[in-house]
């Protein structure tokens, strides 16, 4: 009995004792592990309040002395970068800068992960969190963001001192270089470009149809492809931008700025100008001009009807001159872009010509305020745009570089489109901008809107009205 | 055992980790949304002290209303839709004179698991006016109506992205209805049999009503993922034409990210949260409030 009673005492007592050490176990383990939860929510802290970061220098800050690594013969150093690399036509220039960084900065290394195409939100969100790559594209609409937060470094005494200043364009440099505080946050790699309306010569041809030059001429094509079940222009409008392109079409026979100048209170949806060319859009988009569907049709699927024959118009960028040359092939020559907009009344052809959709934007490549080596990396990135912008020559046949690409050579053949812009740009005027980058956020947003409702099938009466009271709220 | 389940101080300490992880990812988020509903808020810096006016904002604004009306659509849809044919499919084949129930219910739950972007991008397809199934089936048939589905500035687009919904999460409905039905007792059907009932009278007087709890919780389901739809909408047409598919959600998601205004866009998130918890709410309290036995 007194050794059954002991015999349980002692299994008690071990019981009681394994259960403490249990309990201390526990409690190390859970202490571990509040400590390590407390420390990532400190440290997210930190990096998403501005006044609390201590690595960001004070976004007016003047620069810091040189650093020792600015030397190429310094260590190692590897850069985040952040730039469009998805497609054949995006790797090609990247691989292509990279190498001649290499030859700049043999102590470099990138580590380039692909932009991602979402309007820039997830750069926002990595903007707001203190979170960036090292180098970066910074896009227009968020500049004020990025400056608030100290997120990036001020590269105007850095350029002051370069030479690459001396190979960049003039326009670029009096247009896209300095913010609107009179520094330079970023560096452009893309000077300004158009929005050609592009036809396909033979499918106007094949029907029968005059490639107009006037707007009556215009509604006269789309009606006779529309009865031969052909899409004269095939649009991405789930985009507001390419809707925002057509619309500068007409809006900037009105005044040289289009949709810019209804952004900026310059001019009003209702004045007679504008609203003639309100009511001759809304006309052609009744009449057929876009395919059905439009607002639900994204933009490798109309740009593919284009690129395969199938439509007589396209309403796109520059790039897109590349592609066309490898989508057409030989029969490259049937494609062109019309030297003037037709949408105008017979007789005022020439009024404001010369005022192409497009935008000569601000942004390019910006540096990370937590970049290693920060003087050292402000170099890095003004080389890095411009061997970018370069590569984009040499790859693609872009000629839209804001740098000289004097003494390079392009592998792609310029194709006869390109040498007709190269041609033609001086005399291009382009005070306008893309939907998108409209200064105003929100009359961009809900412009953007009303010009899908367009699309839709909403009247030009209605439009104007809403687009005036729009302008109104958000002046 | 017994003294781990009668030792309160081991069980807190258990359950810790699991609260302070839902504390961080869902309470805190949640009471933070809250507070900088009352801000003028950029999503960078601190942000002003407004009261209630982005609330009263809201309840000023146009695109409130079509997105409510939006939401509403969307749930009313996808109750009937999941509701209705998923008890019909479960009933289907939890009979067992059904062929192939077995590959019938595989079948039902596909569309569940694939990726919402697949899903679209088939239903885009379909849906194209030109060249989608819907109209060539028109065609087909010899009519002459035909629908620009996606592009109607009316109820027309937001219905037709609702039905993608409804087909995508259909099988989920089922699956939960199927599990409720199996759950009833055979003698219940067994009684009916006895007394002569029809397959019919059997579901609508047995089954049916003994489904009352997790019609319930399918109710609530299918309420608050209409009210929240966004995915959709997204892939399919942006809220387009214009703002005719906007939800809350993606009325949230234009707030704070296209327009920076970060404090207006918490304000759309209490306002849709109020909801949901509201319409739970009512459901909770008006449907299946006493357990029906026989």
């Amino acid at each position: 009995m007194k050794t059954q009673l002991s015999h349980k005492l002692i299994l008690l007592r071990g019981n009681q004792n394994m259960s403490k050490n249990a309990r201390k176990s526990i409690y190390a383990i859970l202490s571990v592990m509040l400590v390590i939860l407390l420390a990532a929510c400190g440290s997210n802290n930190n990096a998403s309040s501005p006044s609390a970061s201590s690595d960001a220098p004070p976004a007016s800050s003047a620069s810091v002395e040189p650093s020792e690594s600015a030397s190429p013969d310094a260590e190692p150093v590897t850069y985040t970068l952040q730039i469009h690399y998805s497609t054949n036509d995006e790797k090609g220039p990247a691989d292509w800068a990279i190498a001649e960084m290499k030859k700049l900065y043999p102590n470099v290394t990138f580590e380039v992960t692909p932009q991602l195409n979402d309007n820039g939100e997830s750069l926002k969100a990595r903007i707001a969190t203190g979170d960036l790559p090292d180098f970066f594209n910074l896009s227009p609409q968020h500049f004020d963001s990025a400056i608030q937060t100290g997120s990036i470094l001020d590269l105007t005494s850095v350029w002051e001192q370069s030479d690459a200043k001396s190979r960049m364009s003039q326009n670029a440099i009096d247009t896209q270089l300095k913010y609107t505080d009179g520094k330079i946050w970023a560096i452009p790699g893309a000077g300004a470009g158009i929005d050609p309306l592009y036809y396909n010569k033979k499918v106007f041809a094949d029907n029968g149809v005059k490639v107009p030059t006037n707007y009556p001429e215009f509604l006269e094509a789309v009606k006779t492809f529309n009865s031969k079940g052909i899409v004269t222009i095939p649009i991405f409008a789930k985009e507001a931008w390419p809707i925002g392109a057509f619309f500068d079409m007409f809006a900037m026979r009105a005044h040289p700025k289009g949709m810019l100048a209804l952004s900026n209170g310059e001019i009003k949806a209702s004045d007679p100008a504008m609203a003639d060319a309100i009511h001759k859009m809304a006309e052609i988009i009744k009449a057929g001009v876009f395919q059905k569907g439009a607002t639900s049709t994204d933009y490798d699927t109309a740009r593919a009807m284009f690129h395969q024959g199938k439509a007589a118009m396209l309403v796109n960028g520059e790039w897109d001159i590349g592609e066309m040359v490898k989508s057409f092939g030989d029969d490259i020559g049937n494609i062109d872009f019309m030297d003037v907009y037709p949408t105008t009344d017979p007789g005022k052809e020439d009024l404001n010509k010369d005022y192409r959709p497009g935008a000569a934007e601000m942004g390019g490549i910006a540096v990370s305020a937590k970049a290693k080596n920060p003087e050292f990396a402000k170099q890095v990135a003004i080389a890095l745009a411009e061997k970018l912008a370069q590569g984009n020559f040499v790859k693609v046949g872009r000629i839209d570089s804001t740098f000289s690409v004097d003494g390079l050579t392009s592998e792609i053949e310029m194709p006869e489109m390109t040498k007709k812009l190269l041609a033609n740009k001086p005399s291009y005027k382009v005070e306008g901008t893309v939907e998108h980058s409209l200064p105003n956020k929100k009359f961009a947003t809900g412009f953007g809107e009303l010009l899908q409702k367009l699309v839709a099938g909403e009247s030009a009466e209605d439009f104007i009205k809403e687009v005036d009271k729009l302008q109104a709220e958000t002046r | 055992m017994r003294n781990f389940k009668h030792n309160p101080t081991a069980t807190s300490l258990f359950v810790l980790p699991a609260i302070l992880t839902f504390s961080a990812v869902v309470t805190y988020p949640l009471i933070s949304t809250l507070l900088k509903s009352f801000y003028e808020w950029d999503g960078i810096t601190e942000g002003t002290f407004i009261g209630f006016d982005n609330f009263t904002r809201l309840f000023r604004d146009d695109l409130f209303y079509t997105s409510l009306r939006n939401g509403i659509i969307f749930a009313v849809i996808l109750t009937v839709f999941q509701l209705g044919l998923g008890t019909i499919m479960a009933l289907t084949i939890i009979n067992s004179k059904t062929f192939g129930r077995n590959a019938l219910r595989r079948a039902y739950f596909i569309p569940v698991v694939l990726s919402v972007t697949v899903v679209c991008q088939l239903w885009l397809s379909m849906y194209n006016p030109g060249y989608g199934l819907f109209n060539k089936l028109f065609e087909f048939a010899g009519l002459s109506y035909r629908q620009d589905w996606l592009s109607s500035m009316g109820v027309t687009s937001i219905i037709a992205v609702t039905m993608v919904a409804s087909w995508q999460s259909m099988g989920y409905q089922m699956a939960l209805i199927y599990a409720g039905a199996k759950s009833i007792p055979e003698h219940f059907y067994e009684a009916a049999k006895i007394d002569g009932a029809t397959t019919l009278q059997t579901h609508m007087k047995i089954t049916i009503p003994l489904l009352a709890e997790t019609y319930k919780i399918c109710l609530i389901f299918c309420i608050n993922a209409g009210l929240n739809a966004f995915a959709h909408m997204q892939i399919m047409t942006k809220g387009g034409p214009g703002t005719s598919t906007y939800s809350l959600t993606y009325m949230m998601t234009r707030s704070a990210f296209r327009l920076d205004e970060y404090g207006y866009g918490c304000a759309i998130a209490v306002t849709l949260v109020l909801q949901c918890l509201f319409v739970t709410l009512l459901i909770n309290r008006f449907i299946a409030r006493e357990r029906l036995t026989y």
